[in-house]
């Protein structure tokens, strides 16, 4: 592990890895803390960027992205009541009234730090998780591949956050048709290109994932139409007040801190749940934990309030590197873009991405370490500077977001087919996000679609057409009953809902 | 448009979509080697079309229940208007290049949105496509001035 340690040091100690920290922390804040736009769109933004780099140096950068995103995410929570993303949700609970009564960079201070805890704590427990879960899984065959991709998308599926049960498993299956497009890389033969020599290679990743999020976002931002509230403009002029903490202040969320890291890197790991739920999850816990006086905060300004859910998100987007980088499947949206981005960059994902890329596993893990760091030393001062941006009109804002994919997504291949295909898309996914048809799982079915397929072949080939390895392999058929498990769950949950 | 009607559209056309994928997966064509092969090219498909229009009539039965769809309150003008500026970009950037149709892109959106101030729709738009053009240069990417290219040289 120390050998590992310093490989990762040692591949991160560039001039261009340490630049691409920074800028990818400093830039995740910026992002995240835009009302609406969280870690998925900061991330789909800078798919295209990120593809002509090392996969090592794209790994840096999305992933300071993403918790630089998570962890501006709690400013817009705090001083606008407005999170920028669902994980900070509960962070407006109790981060907000103490913004009311003058103590928001108490509470701006409470989530750097808890964020900062969370983040490194997990990074911690990744580094101890994923080599004996890689090893586990290294004697996985195609079947036990299979179930555990069906395990992947039918979690994401069952605790997605908008929409049923029946929509998200809808969306999965769509994303799964469409990474059947393009030529059929075993029989060599084309399917759903109607003669289109642009998509024979496939639909592009990018566009898909800017079309879902980044572009559909900047849109659904015009069609709202929301000003710019007389809070953010205040915000951003303001002054957010001493962003010192004090030894009481320590006292009281120390403990909160450790039980939600924990918390939240368990939550984070199980494919699916992720940083809301975890954050949810620690903010429930406090409050039940809470006895007296300190319970009656909560909802009022409660510090360990403000500080469970940070630390819990931020401690989940740690452990969904777990899942992602052992296994190759992604626990969220923003690790299935994440994803995307590595199979675009040649990498292979699954448990070989371990053994075979283990400069770039400890690469990010360091990078990880130090991004926690920079997000507390650099961008907490930054904060009140940063919040600035709080009151960038909506008119200025959505249409350079939509500039930056259509430049983005040109820039790939040059080719103006590649920019109707994905605003034909865009217009199909504003229309089913309208519905509350949620995205992730479509660009997880995308993104896992020909691996799936891949595994389901050779299952079906090494078992002379067979469907009775889906039972007769133990570990197979775990998985298999653990997702099964994962659909049935919410309806389940419902119907007992209803009797009670 | 109430929730249900739209609910009730949505899932009639992913089931039509699901239905086309189906019947095209019949036209498939596997090469003559995969013959014996339990696993084709079109096998994939043939499983995930019936899944996908199950699950569409699922919603088409039984749409969620749930508050209309909060169409009053959208600027679909806006949205359009920018969707609109999109397409004028796939059209435009072959022959006007880069930097001209950046410019008239986000000056338009800006414009769109609501923005009158002349400064932003003039010098940000500006600004931002030469900008990108500069940073794009420094980087080795060409990126060509279309039309103008060609009056100059």
């Amino acid at each position: 592990m120390i050998e590992g340690l310093l490989t990762g040091l040692y591949g991160l100690m560039t001039p261009m890895n340490i630049g691409l920290l920074m800028m990818g922390c400093i830039l995740g804040t910026f992002i995240g803390m835009m009302p609406g736009l969280g870690p998925v769109t900061a991330v789909s933004l800078l798919i295209p960027v990120v593809l002509t780099m090392q996969p090592a140096s794209a790994m840096v950068l999305l992933a300071s992205i993403y918790y630089g995103a998570m962890f501006g995410g709690s400013t817009a929570s705090v001083l606008i009541n407005a999170p920028g993303e669902s994980s900070s949700v509960p962070t407006t609970f109790d981060g907000y009234p103490m913004a009311k009564r003058g103590e928001a960079g108490r509470a701006l201070a409470l989530c750097a730090w808890g964020s900062f805890v969370g983040g490194t704590v997990a990074t911690l427990l990744l580094m101890l998780a994923a080599p004996t879960l890689a090893s586990w899984a290294l004697t996985f065959q195609a079947p036990e591949y299979f179930a555990l991709m069906v395990l992947g998308l039918t979690a994401v599926a069952a605790f997605t956050e908008s929409g049923g049960v029946i929509k998200a498993l809808l969306m999965t299956v769509v994303g799964l048709m469409l990474a059947t497009v393009g030529t059929d890389v075993a029989d060599g033969v084309e399917r759903y290109t109607f003669g289109i020599r642009d998509i024979a290679d496939g639909l592009s990743f990018v566009l898909l994932a800017m079309a879902a999020f980044a572009l559909s976002e900047a849109i659904l931002a015009a069609l709202r139409n929301e000003k710019v509230s007389e809070e953010a403009k205040k915000a951003a002029r303001g002054d957010v007040g001493s962003l010192k903490l004090t030894a009481d202040d320590i006292r009281e969320v120390a403990p909160t801190m450790a039980r939600s890291s924990v918390l939240g890197f368990v939550v984070g790991v199980l494919p699916g749940a992720g940083a809301t739920i975890a954050a949810f999850m620690s903010y429930a816990v406090e409050r039940n934990l809470a006895t007296g006086k300190r319970r009656e905060e909560f909802g009022k300004g409660s510090r360990r309030g403000v500080t469970a859910p940070e630390t819990a998100n931020n401690a989940a987007a740690g452990g969904a590197y777990v899942p992602l980088l052992t296994l190759g499947i992604p626990g969220s949206g923003t690790t299935a873009v994440i994803l995307g981005a590595l199979v675009a960059l040649g990498v292979q994902p699954g448990p070989r991405l371990y053994v075979d890329q283990s400069a770039m596993f400890w690469t990010v893990v360091v990078s990880m370490y130090l991004g926690n760091l920079i997000l507390l030393v650099i961008n907490l001062p930054l904060i009140p500077y940063i919040a600035r941006t709080l009151a960038i009109p909506e008119q200025i804002l959505s249409p350079l977001i939509a500039f930056f994919c259509l430049v983005g997504v040109f820039l790939v291949s040059f080719n103006t087919f590649d920019l109707w295909l994905m605003i034909g898309l865009c217009v199909v996914c504003i229309g089913l996000r309208l519905l509350d048809y949620p995205m992730a799982p479509l660009l997880l079915g995308f993104v896992l679609g020909k691996l799936l397929e891949e595994n389901l072949r050779r299952a079906l080939l090494v078992n002379d057409g067979s469907f009775a390895f889906l039972w007769e392999r133990p570990v197979t058929a775990l998985l298999l009953a653990i997702s099964i498990a994962c659909v049935l769950a919410p309806v389940v949950m419902k119907l007992a809902g209803r009797k009670a | 448009m109430t929730r249900t009607q739209g609910e009730r559209l949505a899932a009639l056309a992913i089931l039509l979509f699901s239905l086309g994928y189906f019947v095209l997966a019949f036209g498939i064509k596997a090469p003559p080697s995969s013959d014996d092969s339990p696993f084709s090219a079109r096998s994939f498909p043939l499983m995930l079309g019936p899944l996908g229009m199950a699950l569409s009539l699922v919603l088409l039965v039984r749409p969620p229940e749930g508050a209309p769809v909060g169409a009053a309150g959208f600027s679909w003008g806006r949205a359009l208007g920018l969707i609109g500026l999109m397409a004028f970009y796939a059209l435009a950037i072959n022959h006007l290049g880069f930097v001209v149709t950046s410019a008239l892109f986000l000056a338009g959106g800006f414009w769109a949105l609501g923005e009158r101030r002349p400064l932003v729709l003039g010098l940000v738009a500006l600004g931002v496509s030469l900008g990108f053009w500069v940073m794009f240069s420094l980087l080795d990417v060409k990126l060509d001035w279309g039309v103008f290219e060609r009056i100059w040289s």
